[in-house]
């Protein structure tokens, strides 16, 4: 029996239409006409309600005081980079292994937007370093690791643009790799000595109750703005590889030269 | 000759930290510094033991001096607006470019399906033309061809009408 024509066991075909999930998901609600509108709508709410309760609801934190401030918009980015990582490493395998193009599709735009989010989270650490420790960097576990993660995505965008007929799969394989990374970083909090701590404790869930809501709302206001941006780049891949389809079918039917 | 004493020591410690925490780049000037402080430091020991009562005058105005630099740096960081406006700055500029890629795709995106729509629509008429050629070169063969066809008519009828005649 050839490897085409093989049969996965159930419980890998579980864990298949399991990952297959995010991705119906997210073309669902790119093939709704309302969704980009709807979503950056209700994050612009977002972004003026959670620039005032930043500014004017929030204690200041006991020893970063008014740098602080940085954590509500930092942490929040970091989350999102982590969620287009993790898309786009569910997306990669989903391609790899079924070769769907949507996946492919899926992708892309979450690795850019892990690329985006990734610079943002970079650069409002660099500053909040500079502010707190009076370094724009140190070489620390958590720093070092994020930086990577941030270059193995920029390397996949690189690929995908100059890598040529197979791009598609050597960015899929780069974009797995940079995964594996995700929760060796999210993990790193309790290892890193210098990281700059949210709570007492370095934990989200030990920061005050007015501190803790005005968190979550960012959370929830990035989360929005990223899957309006999401869905607005799903929605170009797909276009771009739809007419690049019709050009080689309208070339094999004699249309086009 | 206290207040020159006193200075001595204020200037004396900031140079004591700065000579130890730098990597030493020559000998010879550490060497210098070295000499300078110990000196320093004699003149201050002696002073600080000929008085008791301006040795704590000493001790008190550089724990003064080192509280004003904390209160100084805790006010700073309380009031460090510059950072905060730094990073949310960094944070929309990011975005603001992201959204111009994205705007920028999409303008592609319809030059790319205008371009499309031109070829095909060059395409189209290419083919209909050849068609049409096709189409006029068929019905002027079929024309030919009657006339040749109506020509042999009126030729065969000639000679049949002459072989009656004879």
């Amino acid at each position: 029996m050839s490897p085409q024509t093989r049969r996965p066991g159930p419980l890998l075909r579980a864990v298949g239409r399991l990952l297959e999930y995010p991705i119906r998901g997210i073309h669902w609600l790119a093939d709704a006409r309302f969704t980009v509108p709807i979503a950056a709508g209700i994050a612009s709410l977002g972004f003026a309600t959670t620039l005032y309760l930043v500014f004017a609801y929030a204690p200041l934190a006991d020893q970063l005081f008014f740098n602080q401030k940085i954590f509500y918009y930092h942490v929040a980015h970091a989350f999102m980079l982590f969620l287009a990582v993790a898309l786009c490493g569910i997306s990669s395998v989903m391609y790899l292994w079924r070769r769907e193009p949507r996946s492919d599709d899926l992708a892309l735009a979450a690795a850019e937007l892990a690329v985006a989010f990734g610079a943002v989270v970079l650069i409002t650490g660099s500053i909040w370093a500079k502010a707190a420790w009076d370094l724009w960097w140190v070489w620390e576990k958590r720093l070092t690791m994020s930086l990577l993660l941030w270059l193995m995505f920029v390397g996949y965008v690189l690929v995908r643009r100059f890598a040529g007929a197979s791009a598609e799969r050597l960015a899929a394989g780069l974009a797995i790799f940079g995964t594996a990374g995700v929760p060796l970083i999210y993990t790193m909090v309790d290892a890193s000595d210098h990281h700059p701590q949210a709570g007492s404790n370095g934990n989200v869930a030990t920061l005050g109750p007015e501190m803790k809501l005005v968190f979550w709302l960012s959370v929830l206001t990035f989360a929005f703005w990223f899957f309006a941006l999401l869905i607005s780049r799903v929605n170009s891949a797909r276009a771009d590889r739809e007419i690049r389809e019709l050009r080689e079918h309208a070339a094999d039917a004699g249309l086009l030269m | 000759m206290r207040a020159i004493v006193l200075f001595a020591i204020l200037a004396a410690t900031p140079l004591a930290v700065a000579d130890t925490g730098s990597a030493a780049p020559g000998a010879k000037i550490d060497a210098k510094i070295d000499a300078k402080t110990l000196a320093l430091e004699q003149t201050c020991k002696e002073a600080l033991n000929a008085d008791p009562k301006f040795a704590e005058h000493v001790v008190a105005t550089i724990n003064d001096q080192t509280a004003q630099q904390h209160i100084d740096a805790a006010d700073h960081i309380a009031k460090n607006e510059l950072h905060v406006i730094m990073a949310y700055a960094a944070m929309w500029i990011v975005a603001a470019g992201f959204v111009i890629f994205l705007w920028r795709r999409q303008q592609d995106l319809k030059a790319e399906i205008e371009m499309l729509r031109n070829d095909l629509a060059v395409a189209a008429k290419a083919e209909e033309d050849a068609k049409a050629r096709a189409d006029a070169d068929a019905k002027a063969k079929a024309d030919a061809d009657a006339k040749a066809k109506a020509k042999a008519k009126v030729v065969g009828d000639a000679k049949a009408d002459a072989k009656e005649t004879k």
